[in-house]
C-alpha cells in the first residue's frame, strides 16, 4: 500500500488494530420536493411549493458552500420527449426563482417558449393571490386565465403598491405589461427564505419520465418530483447534456446512490378534504373550491359535492366555493403535522331582488315623483333628507336589495340602471358602480338600497339629490347626476329598471330587470276613457251635439287622441257592459254614452250633482278615466276632476268638462286625473311658470296651464310632456300619476 | 264701513274667490273658516261694484251665503243680467234662482233675448217648468224654439225646449 489514504469504496474492509486513512468522498445530499408544485404541463412554481423551498434554504443555511443541481422529473404520462423537455423547464424554473432570476421567468411569457406551457394571465393570477398589500392577497378570484375586470382591479392594487412602497414607476393602468410583469415575478421571488446566497452554483437536469420513483405507469403522484442534489465538492458524476431516451441517462441513479441523506422537503404535508353542501344540507354540484394560505389551489368538486387537496404545507386557510349565484360564509380550515382535514362550505344563493315600501319584492318598478316630493310651487325637492323627501306610507318607493352571506363588509355597491323600451341604456353617462346598499340590520347579510327616482323628464332627472346614506359610508349628503349614490333616473314608461350586483364570490354578474310597469309594452300605452254626455233632460239630447261628425269627435275626442298620443300614450274609449245601444254613439272607433241627469241640473252641476252623475255611472275598473261632458259647473269653473289623491267619493277618478271651455279643456280635465297625485301638495295642479324664461315650453302650449285652454293653432299644438325637450314645469314632464302609477 | 279686521279677512276671501285655479275642494269646504262678517262684507262689496263682476265670482257667491247677505247677492245678481261676461248673465240667473227670487221668470223672459246659449238654456230651464202651465210662455217659447232651431250655437237651449215636449201642443190638463 502506498502512503497516501485510502480512496473510501462501499464494503471496504479494514484490519482491526492497522490504522488506515480513509478519504471519505464528497458528501451528496438529496432533497426531494413532492406534492402540488407545478399545474399540469406547466413549469410555473406554485406557492405551495414554497413551503418546501424554504425548509430546503434553511437546510442550505446549515451547509453552505453546495453545488445544487435541481432534476426534474415527470409521471409516466405524455410521451417521453414532451417529459422531458417539461422537466428540463420545471428544473430550469426552480433554479431561476431559488437565484431571483427574473428574467428566466419572464422569458416563459414570451413567443420563445413553448406555445402550449407558455406563461400568461394565470401565472398572474396565482402569484397575486399569493401576494398581499400586508394585510389582503391582491387578487380572490378563480385562476381562469383571463383578464378580467377582477384581475385587472388586482394588477392595478399591486402597481400602486408597489409604486408607494418599492419605488418603482409601473403605469397603474390594471393592465400586465412586460414592466408590470417583471416586478410581479420580482416580488414573487424574493418573497422571505426562498433564495440561496449569491454565488451559489446552481446546474439543471431533466429526466422526465426516465428515472420513476415508483415504476407505474399513468398520474403516480410520487413520480411527479423535483430532486435537489447538493455536492459538497463538485458535482459528480458532471451533469450530462441531455437525459437520453430510455434507460436514461446512468448519472442520475449514481447521484441518488451517492446520497448520504434523503431529506423530504415536504414531508409534513397534509390533505383537505372539503364538502360544499347548500343550507338545506344537499350536495352542490358545479362549484369550484379554492383554498388560499401556505399554498393555493383550487379544484371542481365531484358529483359528491367534494374537493380533495393533497400535500398541503401547514397552516391555516381560507376556503372559497364559487358557483355563479351562490355565496358563502367566509370558512376556514387548517393543516397541522400532516393529518388530514376535513371541511364544510354551506352554500346560499346570491338574490338581488327589487322591494316595494313594505320590503316585498316588487312585480314592478313604479315610474315617477311621489308625495311630498315637490314644494308648494312644484319644484321636485331634491336635496333635502331622505326622511322628508320619502312619504312613508308610499307604495310607490323602490328599493333595491342583495342577500349575499359571502360579503364581510357592512356595504356592497350596485349598478342600476334604467332601459328604454330597446333595452338601450337610458344613463350612459353615469359612473359605475353607482349604488352603496348598506347592511341592514348589522350581521344579517341583507343589503338595501336607499328608496330610488325615476322620472321621466331629463331635467329633473339632471337634479341633484340626497344619497341618504349616513358615514361611515361614502357618498352622504348631495349628489349630482353623474356621481355614485345620485339615486334619479330618467326613465320611460314604456321602458325598464335593471340592476346588477357582482357577488363576492366573484362569479358572473346577477342582474335582475323589471319593467317600468309590469303590463305589456302596448297595454301600458293604454289609456282607456268611458266618456259621458250628460242628457240636457231625461231622454234629450246631450249637452253638447252628438252626432257623427260633431265637435265632440272633431275637436274633444280628437284634441285627447293626438295630446296623448305625442307622449305615446294611447289615449281609447271604453263603453260599460250592458249599455243599452240606444245611449252610444261611435264615430272613427271612439264611443260616447248619453246619460239622464237625473234630479241634476246639467246645465249648472255643483258638487253634490257630480257624485250623484259618478255614483250613477261607475268606473269599469283597469284605471279607466271617466269624463262627463256637462252644461256648466255651479262653482263657475271651467272644468273639474278629482284624481285618486284628492277623492275619495264616487268622483275618484272622473273628470267634468264644459265643452265651451275650449278645445283642450277635455284632455286637460282629464291630464288632472292622469297625473295628480299630490295630497300633501296644495296647488291645483297647474303649472304656470311666471315668465318663459329658463323653461323652454310655453304656457300656451303647457296643456296643464290653467290659463288658456282656447283655440288650436294660435300657439301650437299643447303638449304634455314629450322628453327629453319637454318643460320642467309641466305637469307631464314628470308623471305625477296617479292613474300611471295605481295598481299596474 | 267693516272694522280693519274683517275687511282684512275680506280682502283674503275675495281674493280667493277670483282665483282662477282655485281648487274645487276648497269652494266644498265652505269657507268654513271665515266669519259671517267678512262673507257680508264681500256681498257687499261685489254688489257696490259698478264694473261687471266676473261670471266666476258670480258663481262663488253662493258659496259665501249668510242670513244676512241674501239683498246684497240679488242686488249683484239683478246688476250682472246685462253683464258683457255671458258666464255672469248665466249665474246672475242661477244665483236669483238659488235665493227664490220671486222675480225669477219674468228675469229670465228678459234673458230669452241674450245671444249666449249658455244664457238661454239657463233662462229656458228656469222656464220649462212653469210653461206646462202657461200657455202663453209655452207659446213664446215655441217662437223661441222656432227661431234658434237647427243652429250648434243654440244646441242646448233648443235642445231642451225639446226635452221638455214644448216643440209640441200646450198639454191640456184634461186629457
Amino acid at each position: 500500500m502506498g502512503g497516501g489514504p485510502l480512496p473510501f469504496l462501499q464494503g471496504m474492509t479494514l484490519q482491526i488494530g492497522i490504522p488506515a486513512q480513509i478519504q471519505l468522498p464528497p458528501r451528496v445530499f438529496r432533497g426531494r420536493l413532492t406534492g402540488m408544485l407545478f399545474d399540469t404541463d406547466r413549469s410555473f412554481l406554485l406557492p405551495s411549493a414554497l413551503h418546501g423551498i424554504r425548509r430546503l434554504k434553511h437546510f442550505y443555511d446549515d451547509h453552505p458552500g453546495l453545488e445544487v443541481l435541481v432534476v426534474g422529473h415527470t409521471d409516466l404520462r405524455a410521451d417521453d420527449e414532451y417529459n422531458r423537455l417539461l422537466s428540463e423547464e420545471r428544473a430550469a424554473s426552480i433554479a431561476a426563482y431559488l437565484q431571483d432570476q427574473v428574467q428566466v421567468w419572464l422569458d416563459f411569457y414570451h413567443a420563445g417558449a413553448p406555445a402550449n406551457r407558455r406563461w400568461g394571465v394565470r401565472e398572474d393570477q396565482q402569484m397575486l393571490a399569493a401576494l398581499t398589500d400586508g394585510t389582503t392577497p391582491f387578487y380572490a378570484g378563480p385562476f381562469n386565465g383571463q383578464e378580467t375586470a377582477a384581475t385587472q382591479a388586482a394588477v392595478h392594487r399591486f402597481q400602486d403598491f408597489s409604486n408607494s412602497t418599492r419605488g418603482t414607476s409601473l403605469n397603474p393602468d390594471g393592465f400586465l405589461g412586460d414592466n408590470t410583469r417583471r416586478e410581479l415575478i420580482t416580488v414573487y421571488m424574493q418573497q422571505d427564505d426562498t433564495t440561496l446566497p449569491p454565488g451559489t452554483v446552481i446546474r439543471t437536469h431533466g429526466c422526465g419520465e426516465m428515472h420513476p420513483e415508483i415504476p407505474q405507469q399513468g398520474d403516480v403522484q410520487a413520480n411527479r418530483r423535483v430532486e435537489i442534489f447538493l455536492f459538497e465538492g463538485a458535482i459528480d458524476p458532471p451533469v450530462p447534456a441531455r437525459c437520453p431516451p430510455r434507460p436514461g441517462c446512468t448519472e442520475q441513479p449514481v447521484w441518488v446512490q451517492r446520497s448520504l441523506e434523503t431529506i423530504e422537503l415536504t414531508a409534513d404535508l397534509g390533505d383537505l378534504g372539503v364538502r360544499v353542501i347548500d343550507s338545506a344540507g344537499a350536495v352542490v354540484t358545479g362549484v369550484n373550491v379554492s383554498i388560499s394560505g401556505p399554498a393555493v389551489a383550487a379544484d371542481d368538486v365531484d358529483a359528491q359535492g367534494r374537493a380533495d387537496f393533497h400535500n398541503l404545507p401547514p397552516g391555516t386557510y381560507a376556503l372559497l366555493a364559487r358557483r355563479d349565484g351562490f355565496a358563502h360564509l367566509p370558512t376556514n380550515a387548517t393543516i397541522v403535522g400532516g393529518r388530514p382535514t376535513e371541511a364544510t362550505i354551506v352554500l346560499e344563493p346570491i338574490r338581488l331582488e327589487v322591494l316595494d315600501a313594505a320590503g316585498g319584492v316588487t312585480t314592478n318598478v313604479k315610474i315617477g315623483l311621489w308625495d311630498r316630493a315637490f314644494d308648494a310651487a312644484g319644484a321636485v325637492l331634491d336635496a333635502v333628507a331622505d326622511a322628508d323627501n320619502f312619504a312613508g306610507a308610499d307604495v310607490r318607493r323602490v328599493q333595491f336589495r342583495v342577500r349575499d352571506v359571502g360579503v364581510t363588509a357592512g356595504f356592497v355597491d350596485i349598478d342600476w340602471r334604467t332601459l328604454d323600451s330597446l333595452r338601450g341604456d337610458l344613463d350612459a353617462p353615469t359612473a359605475r358602480p353607482n349604488l352603496t346598499l348598506a347592511e341592514t340590520p348589522a350581521g344579517s347579510k341583507n343589503f338595501i338600497s336607499r328608496p330610488v327616482i325615476l322620472v321621466c323628464d331629463i331635467d329633473d332627472a339632471n337634479q341633484v339629490c340626497d344619497s341618504g346614506l349616513v358615514a361611515p359610508l361614502a357618498d352622504t349628503g348631495v349628489r349630482n347626476r353623474g356621481q355614485t349614490n345620485h339615486r334619479k333616473r330618467f326613465a320611460r314608461m314604456d321602458g325598464f329598471v335593471k340592476a346588477e350586483y357582482a357577488p363576492s364570490s366573484g362569479g358572473q354578474p346577477i342582474t335582475v330587470e323589471h319593467p317600468v310597469f309590469e303590463r305589456t309594452p302596448e297595454e301600458r300605452r293604454r289609456a282607456p276613457m268611458q266618456v259621458f254626455v250628460v242628457r240636457v233632460a231625461a231622454g234629450g239630447a246631450g249637452v253638447v251635439p252628438t252626432a257623427p261628425g260633431s265637435a265632440i269627435f272633431t275637436t274633444d275626442l280628437r284634441v285627447m287622441q293626438e295630446t296623448y298620443e305625442r307622449i305615446g300614450v294611447r289615449f281609447e274609449t271604453v263603453v260599460a257592459p250592458g249599455t243599452p245601444a240606444a245611449d252610444i254613439v261611435t264615430q272613427n272607433g271612439l264611443s260616447i254614452v248619453l246619460i239622464d241627469p237625473g234630479a241634476i241640473s246639467p246645465l249648472n252641476v255643483s258638487f253634490a250633482d257630480e257624485i250623484t252623475l259618478g255614483t250613477a255611472n261607475p268606473s269599469i275598473g283597469g284605471n279607466t278615466v271617466r269624463v262627463f261632458f256637462v252644461g256648466g259647473l255651479a262653482s263657475g269653473a271651467g272644468g273639474e276632476a278629482y284624481s285618486d289623491a284628492i277623492s275619495t267619493d264616487s268622483r275618484q277618478g272622473a273628470a267634468y268638462t264644459i265643452q265651451s271651455t275650449g278645445p283642450y279643456a277635455a284632455a286637460h280635465e282629464a291630464g288632472h286625473v292622469l297625473t295628480d297625485r299630490r295630497a300633501a301638495v296644495p296647488t291645483s295642479g297647474h303649472f304656470n311658470p311666471p315668465t318663459t324664461a329658463g323653461t323652454r315650453l310655453r304656457n300656451a302650449q303647457n296643456l296643464m296651464n290653467s290659463g288658456f285652454l282656447g283655440a288650436e293653432g294660435v300657439s301650437g299644438a299643447k303638449r304634455l310632456w314629450d322628453a327629453p325637450d319637454a318643460d320642467a314645469f309641466n305637469q307631464f314632464t314628470a308623471i305625477r300619476g296617479s292613474r300611471y302609477t295605481r295598481g299596474f | 264701513m267693516a272694522d280693519s279686521k274683517v275687511a282684512k279677512e275680506a280682502d283674503r276671501l275675495q281674493a280667493i274667490l277670483m282665483d282662477e285655479g282655485l281648487e274645487a275642494s276648497v269652494l266644498e269646504g265652505g269657507f268654513k273658516d271665515f266669519s259671517a262678517a267678512a262673507k257680508d262684507e264681500v256681498a257687499a262689496r261685489v254688489a257696490a261694484t259698478f264694473a261687471p263682476a266676473a261670471g266666476r265670482l258670480l258663481a262663488r257667491l253662493s258659496f259665501i251665503r249668510t242670513a244676512e247677505n241674501g239683498p246684497a247677492l240679488r242686488f249683484a245678481y239683478v246688476a250682472s243680467l246685462r253683464s258683457p261676461d255671458p258666464a255672469a248673465r248665466k249665474f246672475a240667473l242661477y244665483g236669483l234662482k238659488a235665493l227664490g227670487d220671486p222675480a225669477l221668470a219674468d228675469l229670465a223672459l228678459v234673458a230669452l233675448r241674450d245671444d249666449q246659449d249658455p244664457v238661454l238654456a239657463a233662462a229656458v230651464e228656469i222656464l220649462a217648468a212653469p210653461a206646462a202651465g202657461d200657455r202663453r210662455l209655452w207659446s213664446f217659447l215655441q217662437g223661441f224654439y222656432l227661431a234658434h232651431k237647427g243652429r250648434d250655437e243654440f244646441h242646448m237651449s233648443t235642445s231642451l225646449i225639446e226635452a221638455h215636449g214644448i216643440v209640441g201642443p200646450f198639454p191640456d190638463k184634461k186629457k
